[in-house]
């Protein structure tokens, strides 16, 4: 038997503190973070408003840089210097926006491009964008552009967008919020048939039940503090949504 | 990735907005053409004109003629075998039309009971191209002939008029030869002439050359003018002449017409003055353009940056859209100058006479593809300026702060 090799987590936070000293009164946004997210984990980061969920989002989607602490992304460390993180944020960290995000003249399946923009085999590019649209849906409505497709569909574009380049990890903030009930359910559906089928890793960051309820991992914050993870529940993972 | 698609759809985000700006760029684009289509007509009739009124393309000359004072007429005028040798290197020369020999000289000019003095001129009408005097306008009577019998002259319409001379009258030409002694002539008037200028009709008699020799008494003349075909050739029959002549003075149009630069330099200042403001004028609104959009797509600009968009993709993408937005907007000027130019240019409009100018003045425009390209050029430059300058602090722009908005 050959010895078994384990694997490095997709994205750990070891220690991460982010600090604010705009103003007079210095607000320390998230304290001493650690987190760990590995292949095929989704992860919900739930906490009242104001608690930093959206800072921690930000910085394991490396958008912001710690004032301290360290992140770690498929086993290497990752510095601060701009260019590296801007080839991360390309390459291997996929991201999903409350408001969709998407580029208004740009059809659906542009959008999808765009996740892929430095894949210079137009063909190539074209393909790949055209099998994710089909993945999430959507490919009867790959010419339509954003104006044209209701917010479920625009999330479902955004999903594919965040998607089309295999990332370590999506980062997605609030990926319901402006949905429906019927397109949270199949958003919240979606993701987590992707996550089920393709292993790609999640962080959440989500007030919606109708999402987080069927989230394995749930994680809370309050004042900055990541709080004690309860246990992991794989079964949730199982459940269908709709 | 296609940027420049993306960037082309994104000029369209804001279609009232785009055309206005567009329509500003266009108007100005208009004006810079039109105005630079006015000037480049003006060079073109003033060098022209200056080489049909007499000055032709290449004058040869004896040595000393343009710069030194001679104590007699003609002191330093082109000797008969000076005369020869030139017309025969003239002849070595591929492209000219013709060639005429001219005297200067003054004097007194009398019908009887009143004398004025005269600049004179003599000419040799045979040999002068059709249309390069067209500056003569004969008002009665007709221009002076070679080869008539007796003397003719024609005179300036404000001498004939201060003399009450008429096309037929007979007048005394009084003149110093040039050995130093005087000598007189009677002459027929053959008829009455208007230079455009009034000073100049006040004092012209043009009269045949051989005339003017016999009256001076002497063989020669004060240049050989020569007309080429085409007045781009003229510096390079300029450096044949003066090999083939090292003893003569050979001079281009634009060395004696010192007017000419003059009057470059004063519209080119003009011009650039002109051309300043237009493209401040133009930068400032492309800015604007470009600042609003800017401002409207932060979150845009964010989410892109958040995909891994380089900052610099990120600003070629306003940088390609004020590019277009300038030469769409330029194009469309240009376009409605050119045509509008191509029009009043067939209409044949003339203006009225400038200050001390008889003869009205034909309205010309040039319409040039160097100006025309040069034109579009500025305006897509001036885009680029502007996103350039619009887009400066995009690299150093915090991604967040663009989603907060």
């Amino acid at each position: 038997m050959s010895p078994s090799v384990s694997r490095p987590p997709m994205l750990e936070l070891r220690q991460v503190t982010r600090v604010y000293e705009r103003t007079a009164e210095r607000l320390v946004a998230v304290k001493h973070a650690d987190l760990i997210i590995d292949q095929g984990d989704i992860v919900a980061l739930v906490g009242p408003s104001g608690s930093g969920k959206s800072t921690l989002l930000n910085l394991a989607g490396f958008l912001d840089t710690p004032s301290s602490g360290s992140r770690w992304l498929e086993g290497k460390e990752i510095g601060t210097g701009p260019l590296a993180l801007e080839a991360i944020r390309r390459d291997r960290v996929g991201f999903v926006f409350q408001n969709f995000n998407l580029m208004s003249v740009l059809s659906a399946l542009e959008n999808v491009e765009l996740g892929i923009f430095n894949l210079h085999d137009k063909k190539r590019r074209r393909e790949k964008a055209r099998a994710m649209l089909d993945a999430v849906g959507l490919a009867a409505r790959e010419r339509h552009r954003p104006g044209q497709l209701s917010g479920g569909e625009q999330q479902r574009v955004a999903l594919a967008r965040a998607l089309v380049k295999e990332p370590a990890v999506v980062i997605a903030d609030e990926p319901t919020a402006n949905l429906d009930t019927a397109n949270a359910l199949a958003v919240a559906e979606l993701i987590l048939s992707i996550n089920r089928t393709q292993r790609t890793a999640f962080l959440i960051a989500s007030h919606d039940e109708r999402l987080c309820a069927h989230l394995p991992r749930r994680i809370e914050m309050l004042d900055g503090v990541l709080q004690p993870e309860p246990g992991v529940n794989r079964e949730l993972v199982h459940i269908r949504v709709a | 990735m296609n940027w420049s698609i993306f960037a082309w759809r994104n000029l369209w985000r804001s279609t009232q907005r785009t055309l206005l700006t567009m329509s500003t760029i266009g108007v100005t684009a208009f004006a810079a053409s039109m105005a630079l289509g006015y000037v480049l007509a003006t060079f073109d009739a003033v060098r022209e004109g200056s080489i049909q009124s007499g000055v032709g393309h290449l004058q040869i000359l004896h040595s000393g003629y343009l710069d030194k004072i001679g104590d007699r007429p003609l002191q330093y005028g082109l000797t008969a075998q000076e005369q020869t040798a030139a017309e025969q290197a003239v002849e070595g020369l591929r492209n000219v039309a013709t060639t005429a020999r001219q005297i200067d000289f003054d004097g007194l000019i009398s019908n009887g009971d009143l004398s004025y003095g005269f600049v004179g001129e003599g000419v040799e009408p045979g040999r002068e191209p059709p249309g390069y005097f067209d500056y003569h306008a004969v008002l009665s009577g007709r221009y002076v002939k070679a080869g008539a019998a007796g003397t003719e002259v024609v005179v300036g319409a404000e001498l004939a008029r201060k003399l009450g001379i008429h096309v037929g009258s007979v007048v005394s030409l009084m003149v110093s030869t040039t050995h130093g002694g005087i000598n007189a002539t009677d002459a027929q008037v053959v008829g009455i002439i208007s230079t455009g200028t009034k000073d100049l009709d006040d004092r012209i008699v043009n009269i045949p050359f051989t005339a003017a020799q016999s009256l001076l008494r002497t063989d020669k003349a004060s240049r050989l003018t020569v007309f080429l075909d085409r007045t781009v050739d003229t510096a390079a029959a300029a450096q044949i002449l003066r090999h083939e002549l090292p003893g003569q003075d050979v001079r281009t149009w634009d060395q004696i017409v010192t007017l000419y630069h003059q009057i470059v330099s004063l519209y080119r200042n003009q011009f650039s003055v002109f051309g300043a403001i237009l493209s401040l004028t133009i930068l400032l609104s492309m800015s604007n353009w470009i600042l609003m959009s800017v401002m409207e797509r932060r979150q845009e600009i964010s989410t892109l940056r958040a995909l891994g968009v380089p900052a610099s993709v990120v600003r070629f993408v306003f940088v390609n859209e004020t590019a277009l937005l300038g030469l769409l907007g330029g194009v469309a000027g240009i376009v409605c100058a050119v045509l509008l130019m191509t029009a009043l240019n067939h209409a044949q409009f003339h203006l009225p006479p400038p200050p001390g100018r008889v003869k009205p003045v034909l309205l010309e425009f040039a319409v040039s593809p160097a100006a025309v390209l040069g034109v579009a050029s500025a305006f897509v430059i001036l885009g680029i300026v502007a996103a350039l300058t619009a887009t400066a602090g995009l690299l150093k722009r915090d991604i967040l702060k663009g989603f907060a908005s």
